[in-house]
This record gives C-alpha cells, sequence and structure tokens, in this order.
C-alpha cells in the first residue's frame, strides 16, 4: 500500500508539472475533512492514472490559483453534486452506463427518497474508483441496505462472461508481451467489457443473461483472432528450437574438430 | 603487415603446420564443421528474402458481413438508415445514408475501442462508452477520442453486396 | 566447374598475391597451443559487430526516425514484414549480448593482466571500444520512441547532469534540447546509424592491427619459457567456431524463451511524455553505476568517484607494468581485482531489485 502510494505521490508531481499546475490540488491537499479528502483520495482513483483532471468533471479553471477564479460558475464550475444529479454528472462520460442504470431500481428510488437511495458513488466512490471487477458486488456494499442474496444472483448471473473475458485478456497480455501487436484485440476487449459491465447497472437478471447473449459473439470473434497469434507464436518457436539443434551440433562438431586437431599437432 | 610467425619461439613451428596441412588433407570432422556452417548461414538466406521481398499493395477490395457471416446486400441501405457489419480485415464497420450519400467508417471509436452509435437526428457518431462524438465526416468533436474514425470508400458490387475499400492515408 | 573457380582464382592471385596473405595471417600465423576458451570472446565479439552491422541495415529500410512515426513503423516492421520480428529481436538481442561478451573480454585480459607491456596501446584501443558499444546501446535504445526508450534515454542522460560544473550544459549538449525531443531522436539516430558504427569498424581494425604487431599474449606468461604453438588457421579457428555456436545458442534461449529481456511491457507501448512509467531503470549495463549513484550520499562524490574509477582503469596498464613485483603485490592486486568485479557484479543485482 505505502509502496502505491510513494508512485502515486512521485506520479502526480510528475504528472503536475507536465500537465500545468493543477491549482485545484494544490489549495484542497492543504485542506481538512470533506474539503481536503477528494485531493488526498485522488492519486489512487483510475481516472487520475488515465490523465483525467479535476476540471473534466467539476469544470471551473484549473489554471487559476485564485478561487474567485477557479471556481466561477462562469467558467462552468460545479462544486459537489446533488445527489439526485449524481448520475448526470457521471454520465456526462458514462453515457450508456447511466441509461442503463437510471432503468433500475436504485434510479426509481433515487427520485422517491434522494438521500438513502444509492447513486453512482454509493458503490464506486467519488474520488477513489477503481477498474471494476465482480467483487464490487459484495456482502459488505450491498448489505449496507439490503439482504445481499439478489445481488449475489446478479454475481452469478455475469461471473461467466467476467471470467471468460479475463482468461481472454490473459491470453492477450501473453501475446503482446512476445511482441506481438494486440491494439485492436485490446480495443475489442474493451468494449466486450464495457458492454458487458454496464449492463449489470439494470438490476435485472432475466435481461442481463438476455443482453450477455448478443456480447457473446463479440468475445468469441476476439477469442478466435487470438487463436491465431498464438498459432504464430507456437510456430515461430517450432522454427527456433529447430536451429537451436542445429547451433548445439556445431558447436559440439567445433570444439571437436578443435581437440583433435591438437592431438593431431601434438603428435 | 610484419607477420608475427617469425617471432623466435616458432621451433616448432614448421612441423605442427606441416602436419595439419599436408597435401591439404582434411578430416571428417572438418568437412563435417564446414558444412555446419554452410548449413547456419543458409537458414538465415529464406527469413532475408522475405523480408526484403516487395510488398503487394494491401489495399484489397472487400464486402460488410453481417455476424452470420454473410454479406449484406446493398438494397437494405433503401430502408435502413444505419448498417453494422464487419468490414476490412473483420473490422466493425458502420454504413450510412447521409445528405444523399452513402458513408462507411470503422464503427471502433478510437478512444478506447467500444461500438459506435448513428444519431440521425444530430448527424453524429456517438460512441456510449465515455460520451465521444464523431460528426457526418468521422471527425471526432467531442469528448474524448483522439482520432477521427477511419474512413472506407463504400459501393454496391456487381454482385449486390456492399463493397468497402480502405483509403490510403 | 571447380577448374573455371580454380582458374579464376589463379588469375586473381597472381595478380593481388592473396594466397600469400592468406597464408600470413591464417596458416602460418602461428598462436600459443594453450590458448582457452577466454581468448575466443575476440571473435565472437568481432561476430556480434557484423550481426548488429547486417541487421541494422536491414532495419533501416523500414524505420522512420521521427517521433510521430517511429513508434508505429518498428510496430509495422515486426508484426507485418516477414521475419521482420526476427531481424529486429536479433538486432535487439545482440546488444544486451555484445556488451556481457565485451565485459568478458575485458575481465579476462584483467585477469590474466594481457595487457602490460608491449600491448598497452592495444588495452587503451579497447577501451574506446567498450566506450563506442555503450554508446551505441544508449542510443540504440531510444530509436524505438516507446515508453521504455523515451523515460530510459531520459533518466540516462540526466544523470550525466551530476558532473559537477559542466553537468548541465553536457546534458543539452547530448539531448539537443532541454527534454528529449526530435532533435534527440535525430541525433541519437545519427550516431547510432553511422558516427558510432563507423568508428567502432575503425577502432576494430586498429585493435586487431596492434593484435597482430605485438603478438597475442601467452597465457601464463612468457617469462616462463617458449611455448608451443599452433597454426591460427585452423587449429584456432575452429575453437572460436565453436564459441560462436555458443554465443548462437544463448541468442536463440534468450530470443525465444525471455523475450522480456528485450522488450519488457513499457517496450510495447508509444511513448507518453507526460506519462513517467512506475520503475523506470538504465540498461542493466548501466545498473551498477546507478546504484552506486544511489549509495553514495553525495551526487558530487558519487560522480568523482565514478569518474576516478574509470580513469584507473582506462589506465591499467601503466599503474600494472609489467616490472617484477613481490608475490605480496601480486596477491594483492588479485585480491582487489576480485573484490571489484564481486562489487560491480553484487551492485548491478542490488540496483535491479531496489
Amino acid at each position: 500500500m505505502m509502496r502505491i502510494l510513494v508512485t502515486a505521490l512521485a506520479l502526480s508531481v510528475v504528472g503536475g508539472a507536465a500537465r500545468g499546475q493543477n491549482s485545484c490540488l494544490a489549495c484542497h491537499r492543504q485542506q481538512e475533512g470533506d474539503r481536503g479528502g477528494p485531493a488526498h483520495d485522488w492519486p489512487t482513483s483510475v481516472h487520475f492514472v488515465n490523465g483525467i483532471g479535476c476540471q473534466d468533471c467539476h469544470g471551473g479553471d484549473a489554471r487559476s490559483d485564485d478561487p474567485q477564479i477557479a471556481m466561477n460558475p462562469k467558467n462552468g464550475f460545479v462544486g459537489r453534486p446533488a445527489p439526485r444529479d449524481v448520475p448526470n454528472f457521471c454520465g456526462k462520460c458514462h453515457e450508456a452506463v447511466r441509461d442503463n442504470y437510471l432503468q433500475s431500481a436504485h434510479a426509481a428510488m433515487l427520485q422517491a427518497d434522494p438521500a438513502a437511495a444509492p447513486n453512482c458513488v454509493t458503490c464506486h466512490t467519488a474520488h477513489k474508483q477503481q477498474k471494476v471487477t465482480l467483487d464490487l458486488i459484495n456482502e459488505r456494499t450491498c448489505g449496507r441496505c439490503h439482504d445481499y442474496a439478489r445481488a449475489a444472483r446478479l454475481k452469478e448471473a455475469m461471473r461467466g462472461i467476467e471470467n471468460d473475458v479475463q482468461a481472454v485478456t490473459a491470453r492477450e497480455r501473453h501475446v503482446f508481451l512476445h511482441g506481438i501487436a494486440t491494439d485492436d484485440e485490446q480495443k475489442a476487449i474493451f468494449a466486450v467489457r464495457n458492454q458487458a459491465h454496464r449492463l449489470t447497472h439494470v438490476l435485472e437478471i432475466q435481461r442481463i443473461l438476455g443482453a450477455l447473449d448478443k456480447v457473446r459473439p463479440d468475445l468469441d470473434r476476439v477469442e478466435a483472432r487470438i487463436s491465431v497469434k498464438e498459432k504464430v507464436l507456437e510456430d515461430r518457436r517450432r522454427e527456433g528450437n529447430a536451429l537451436l539443434v542445429l547451433f548445439f551440433i556445431g558447436m559440439i562438431v567445433a570444439y571437436a574438430t578443435h581437440k583433435r586437431l591438437m592431438h593431431t599437432a601434438s603428435g | 603487415m610484419p607477420a608475427q610467425s617469425t617471432r623466435p619461439l616458432d621451433d616448432e613451428r614448421s612441423d605442427v603446420s606441416a602436419a595439419a596441412t599436408q597435401a591439404g588433407r582434411r578430416s571428417f570432422l572438418e568437412w563435417l564443421l564446414a558444412t555446419l556452417l554452410v548449413v547456419t548461414g543458409a537458414t538465415f538466406v529464406r527469413p532475408v528474402l522475405s523480408y526484403l521481398s516487395p510488398r503487394k499493395s494491401g489495399k484489397g477490395a472487400h464486402v460488410l458481413l453481417g455476424t452470420d457471416g454473410r454479406s449484406i446486400p446493398y438494397a437494405r441501405l433503401a430502408t435502413e438508415p444505419t448498417l453494422v457489419g464487419m468490414g476490412v480485415d473483420g473490422e466493425p464497420t458502420i454504413v450510412v445514408r447521409y445528405a444523399g450519400e452513402t458513408r462507411a467508417f470503422s464503427a471502433v471509436c478510437t478512444h478506447l475501442g467500444c461500438l459506435v452509435k448513428w444519431e440521425a437526428a444530430k448527424a453524429e457518431f456517438i460512441c456510449p462508452c465515455h460520451n465521444g462524438h464523431f460528426d457526418a465526416n468521422g471527425v471526432n468533436v467531442a469528448g474524448p477520442p483522439p482520432k477521427p474514425l477511419k474512413r472506407f470508400k463504400v459501393y454496391a458490387t456487381d454482385r449486390g453486396e456492399i463493397g468497402l475499400e480502405e483509403v490510403s492515408a | 566447374m571447380k577448374r573455371l573457380v580454380t582458374s579464376v582464382w589463379r588469375w586473381i592471385d597472381t595478380r593481388l598475391k592473396l594466397s600469400d596473405i592468406l597464408r600470413a595471417t591464417l596458416t602460418e600465423y602461428m598462436v600459443p597451443a594453450n590458448l582457452n576458451f577466454w581468448h575466443t570472446l575476440g571473435f565472437v565479439l568481432v561476430t556480434c559487430f557484423v550481426i548488429q552491422v547486417v541487421t541494422g541495415m536491414l532495419l533501416l529500410m523500414y524505420y522512420v526516425p521521427d517521433t510521430s512515426r517511429a513508434f508505429e513503423s518498428v510496430q509495422y516492421l515486426s508484426n507485418e514484414v516477414p521475419y521482420g520480428w526476427l531481424v529486429r529481436n536479433i538486432h535487439a538481442m545482440t546488444s544486451h549480448l555484445f556488451v556481457l561478451a565485451l565485459f568478458l573480454h575485458i575481465a579476462s585480459t584483467v585477469w590474466m593482466r594481457a595487457y602490460r607491456n608491449p600491448r598497452e596501446l592495444q588495452w587503451l584501443s579497447g577501451m574506446i571500444l567498450l566506450g563506442l558499444v555503450l554508446a551505441a546501446g544508449l542510443s540504440g535504445y531510444l530509436l524505438p520512441w516507446s515508453q521504455l526508450s523515451y523515460w530510459a534515454t531520459t533518466v540516462a542522460t540526466n544523470a550525466a547532469g551530476s558532473i559537477p560544473v559542466v553537468g548541465d550544459d553536457l546534458v543539452l549538449w547530448i539531448r539537443g534540447t532541454p527534454k528529449v525531443t526530435q532533435f534527440t531522436l535525430g541525433r541519437f539516430f545519427a550516431a547510432h546509424v553511422s558516427i558510432i558504427p563507423f568508428s567502432i569498424l575503425v577502432l576494430i581494425g586498429i585493435h586487431l592491427l596492434f593484435l597482430r604487431l605485438t603478438g597475442i599474449s601467452v597465457p601464463g606468461g612468457e617469462e616462463r619459457g617458449p611455448v608451443r604453438r599452433v597454426p591460427f588457421f585452423p587449429h584456432m579457428v575452429v575453437k572460436e567456431i565453436g564459441s560462436v555456436f555458443g554465443f548462437l545458442i544463448l541468442l536463440n534461449v534468450l530470443i525465444f524463451y525471455f523475450p522480456q529481456i528485450n522488450f519488457p511491457a513499457d517496450a510495447l507501448i508509444p511513448a507518453n511524455p507526460l506519462e513517467t512509467p512506475a520503475h523506470i531503470k538504465p540498461h542493466w549495463y548501466f545498473l551498477a553505476n546507478y546504484q552506486f549513484l544511489k549509495l553514495v550520499p553525495s551526487e558530487f562524490l558519487g560522480v568523482i568517484l565514478q569518474v576516478v574509477g574509470g580513469i584507473i582503469l582506462f589506465f591499467l596498464p601503466f599503474l600494472d607494468t609489467g616490472k617484477r613485483r613481490s608475490p605480496l603485490y601480486n596477491r594483492l592486486f588479485y585480491a582487489v581485482v576480485g573484490l571489484s568485479i564481486l562489487g560491480y557484479i553484487g551492485l548491478m543485482v542490488w540496483g535491479y531489485y531496489s
């Protein structure tokens, strides 16, 4: 954990210098409580790692040191959104996820009782969000509001495609690390993963399973393309092994010839 | 170059070199070694030759295929404003009718690879993942996408399929 | 056919006297019979150089030295061009083995104290070759313009900044601009494909000329009296070919089974000047120097000590001269050399894991 923090801190210094000073962090890091917390959480966020800045969600002018300018609504500044506005706040970028969420029981409750209903940040956090895995659906998170059993069934419904996406990703990584470009496969896997994950927000198992059947062929296609590349790697290695045998024989014969010549010379 | 073999230590030189080179006879081992050297060199001939061989033009013609692997008829464009299928090298490709013209683009968002949708009302391609927008020419106009969508030339083939051709950059 | 070849050869030979030269340089060139494995490393190094020149020429056909296209051109060459991956892998992996073989060549020369009178000049030319080969590795690292290229070059050239007085100017001079940019790529490219290889070629010629002029050193020392000698060709040459095959085996195993030595994940994504990857380190052959700089509390002292170390190594033949010395001196010499080698390896390993 310490290591991650140190790396993140080092990155934030470099990142900050390179991207132009971020005045939001400079001020907020020195503040306490709700005003300071987000600034400290931020370097651990996947958004930060991917180069997203405060102003990309909150608007305002991150280059200005003057709070009157930096946080002026005229510069598009939006502070902390009200709970009911959170889905649209995140939906500025995560449009499809928002649309899925809005069809769910969670969203219906958000209209009825905004303070108690789960919005995006209830599960994903506001400033520490990580790349999502199925583990985000767990008893501690879901159990805060309701019985976990239904969420558990949802998780099981997602398990199949999730495992397969992970397996295909692992194979893609292997091919990639052996020097074969996989840009298209990486994008295709991302798209499949994204499509599958966005479905979870509807919270209706039958609908999810139906929609997953449409995602499946895309994943199968990526897998087929990766298989072709794996085959290429295998063929290369086979050729390499044949050469290896040749070199071994060459080495042995060369040293044997040397030995024989030396023997003749001394005889 | 003054040969160092004239150094005084080489008393045995004449005997030894005579024994080794006498009548140019080479032992079986030496022939084997020479053969192996030639074979080793020869194994690299094919890689180098194919490395140097000229490229044929890689920009071939393709047709738009549905997920069932069959070609999509061009006539369908008359009734459907948007068609998505697989084009050049299996690339997901979106074909739209716009301003009386048929246009084809890679459907893969240049940001992270989700597939874009055509919003006829706005005349924009929109990526659902991070809300990237591309105009009717495929140019990225809003959101995170760093590059325009790749465009393809599109035409009706003799067999009534949707023909696609990569446009050289 | 055979007659034709023979008569063509004769025709040339009567004019150029090639057979005399061949005889003098090969079959009548006598070398000590007890030359060991370490003496074959010179031949392996020449092989490395030839491999690098040939594969380098092939790579040049597809490589584009432009920051916006370099990475793409390398990707194209290793994914689309037939056997491009092989050419690139051989070039990259040989660069590592080139340095490794050179280190062993130097270490064995020190251990056998072969640099002493009359071979001081040969040692000096070898030291310059060492510098050139390291410079070739450093400059070649940047060319693919990957994350690894960009940041390893940034870190490595930054290190020059810690040299007192001239440091900052030196960094600017190496990079051509304050940051690593197209100008850096331009000069590194020029150095890598023309300045350095031509210099290496010339120095290898000089190095070999000195070898023939002074004669090869006798293992165990000449003072013990006359040694048995054998012809360079075929006796010694076949042994050297054996070592070359050994080198090819190592190259093959590394390329096919340990590709990450060449291309860790950061080498497979394009350079991004706004995002430093975690754990950026110099190449393995600079790790010891890097770790040493980190250990010495004062950067100034760390650099000075390394410069002094380099000078001692460079002028070693004039410090450990051939005059007779006491057994105590000899024992001390081997203790210092042995500890230095162990210390160097230790620092390298430490730097790798820290």
